[in-house]
C-alpha cells in the first residue's frame, strides 16, 4: 500500500485536510484506514472536528433570527408581473397602435360620400352606416334638404341609422382619440371627420 | 467522512426545509405570474438562512437587516433571470447575499480612530451580539464569534459557508467568485487560524459541549 512509506507525522499533517475534505478519495481512504488502527490520530481528527463544530454551534446560537422580525422585513413583491427576456413581441407592442390606424382609416371609408344619396350631418358629423334590422331613418342634410323617410322605407343598409342614434343629442365632434396602449373594441365608437 | 458529512448537513435540517426543485420551480411560476403569496412563501423558506449568512459575515444585527431586505428586494426584481440549469436557488441567493455583503463593507470603510478616546467612559463593540444574546451566548461561543471576526472577509465567507453551510468547494466557488481550488485554499487557511484563535484542548472540555 502507498503510505506504508508515509510517516505517522505525514499523515497526521494530513489530517486537517481529510477533516475538511480536500484530499482525493484514494487518500482520505488511506487515512481511514490509518486512523483504524491508531488512537492518536483519531483524537487529532477529533479535535480537528471541534473547531467546526464550535463554529457551527456559535453561528446557529448567535444569529437565529426572531421570526417576527424577519416577516417584517420582507421587501414588497413587485407589482407589475416580471416577464422572462423577450417575451413581449413585436406584434404585442404594435398592436395598440394597429387597432388605432385601423379606427383612423376607418373613419375615411365610412366618411365618403355615396354618390347618389349625399348626406352630412349636423357639424359634419357622419354616422356609420351599418346593415340593420331596426327601425331607422335618414337624416336631414344641414344644407336642408329634406329627404325624409318613413322607416318603413328606410331598408337601404348603406344609409340606414339606428333611431337611437337620430334622438341622442348630437355631440360636438369628439378629439381624436389617444394612441393608448390599452386595446381598443372596434365599432365601439362613432367614428368622426 | 459520512460522520463529518451528516454532521456537516444539520445546519438544514434545523432549518425551513428548502422544497424540491419541481415545487421550487412552480412557485418562481407563481410569483412571476404576479400572485403576492408565493412571494410571501418564496421568503420565508429562504429569508432564515439568508440573514444568518449575512450577520455571520457582516457579524452585526442591523447590517444583516439591511442586507437581507436588500438581497430579497434584488431577488425578486431578478427571479426571472433565474435559470435553474445553471446553479441551485440557494447559491443563485448566497452569491446575491454575499455581493451585498462585501457593497456593505465598502460602504463602511473608513479611516477609523481608536474612539475611546471621544467616549473614556467606555464605547459599545458594535460586533458584539445583541445584549439579549450574550446571556444565552457561553464563553466559548463568544470567543468563536470574536475569532470569526478577526479572519479576513474572504476567509470568514469560505469559512462560514463550508463550516455551517456544508456546501462543496464547488458551490462555494460559484458563490463567491473563485474556482474550487481557490476556496480550497482559503479554507484551509481559514481553518488554520481557527485552530490558532480557538481556545484549545487544554479548556475544560465540559464547558465546550454545546
Amino acid at each position: 500500500m502507498a503510505y506504508e512509506n508515509v510517516t505517522h507525522t505525514d499523515i497526521q499533517e494530513q489530517l486537517p485536510d481529510y477533516v475538511l475534505g480536500l484530499l482525493a478519495p484514494y487518500q482520505a481512504e488511506e487515512i481511514a484506514d490509518h486512523l483504524a488502527g491508531c488512537a492518536a490520530c483519531r483524537d487529532a481528527v477529533l479535535g480537528e472536528r471541534e473547531v467546526g463544530a464550535l463554529v457551527r454551534n456559535t453561528l446557529n446560537a448567535t444569529t437565529r433570527p426572531d421570526a417576527v422580525r424577519l416577516r417584517q422585513l420582507m421587501p414588497p413583491a413587485p407589482r407589475k408581473k416580471v416577464t422572462s427576456r423577450g417575451s413581449g413581441t413585436w406584434t404585442t407592442r404594435l398592436a395598440p397602435v394597429l387597432v388605432v390606424v385601423a379606427i383612423i382609416l376607418g373613419s375615411f371609408l365610412i366618411s365618403a360620400p355615396d354618390p347618389e344619396r349625399p348626406m352630412s350631418l349636423f357639424g359634419g358629423v357622419t354616422a356609420t352606416a351599418t346593415s340593420t334590422n331596426t327601425p331607422t331613418a335618414t337624416i336631414a342634410q344641414h344644407s336642408g334638404e329634406a329627404d325624409e323617410k318613413t322607416a318603413s322605407d328606410a331598408q337601404d343598409s348603406s344609409l340606414a341609422i339606428p333611431v337611437s342614434v337620430l334622438e341622442a343629442p348630437v355631440p360636438d365632434a369628439p378629439p381624436a382619440p389617444p394612441i393608448s396602449p390599452t386595446p381598443i373594441v372596434a365599432g365601439s365608437q362613432i367614428a368622426a371627420n | 467522512m459520512s460522520e463529518h458529512t451528516s454532521s456537516l448537513t444539520w445546519a438544514q435540517a434545523n432549518t425551513t426545509r428548502v422544497p424540491r426543485d419541481e415545487e421550487l420551480a412552480f412557485l418562481i411560476q407563481r410569483c412571476l405570474s404576479g400572485e403576492e403569496a408565493a412571494y410571501v412563501i418564496l421568503y420565508e423558506r429562504h429569508a432564515s438562512l439568508v440573514y444568518r449568512l449575512a450577520y455571520s459575515l457582516l457579524q452585526q444585527r442591523e447590517d444583516a437587516e439591511e442586507v437581507l431586505q436588500d438581497s430579497f428586494e434584488y431577488a425578486f426584481r431578478k427571479l426571472a433571470d433565474y435559470d435553474d440549469q445553471k446553479s441551485a436557488f440557494t447559491t443563485w441567493l448566497y452569491r446575491i447575499t454575499v455581493s451585498r455583503c462585501r457593497n456593505k463593507r465598502r460602504r463602511k470603510w473608513l479611516p477609523t480612530l481608536p474612539i475611546s478616546i471621544l467616549a473614556p467612559g467606555g464605547v459599545k463593540d458594535e460586533s458584539a451580539p445583541a445584549p439579549d444574546q450574550v446571556l444565552e451566548q457561553s464563553d466559548l461561543e463568544q470567543d468563536v464569534w470574536a475569532a470569526l471576526g478577526k479572519l479576513s472577509p474572504k476567509l470568514r465567507e469560505t469559512a462560514v459557508l463550508r463550516y455551517y453551510y456544508a456546501l462543496q468547494y464547488k458551490e462555494i466557488g460559484e458563490i463567491l467568485g473563485i474556482s474550487p481550488k481557490t476556496a480550497e485554499s482559503r479554507m484551509r487557511l481559514a481553518h488554520e487560524k481557527l485552530r490558532e484563535i480557538i481556545p484549545g484542548e487544554d479548556q475544560d472540555n465540559g464547558a465546550r459541549r454545546a
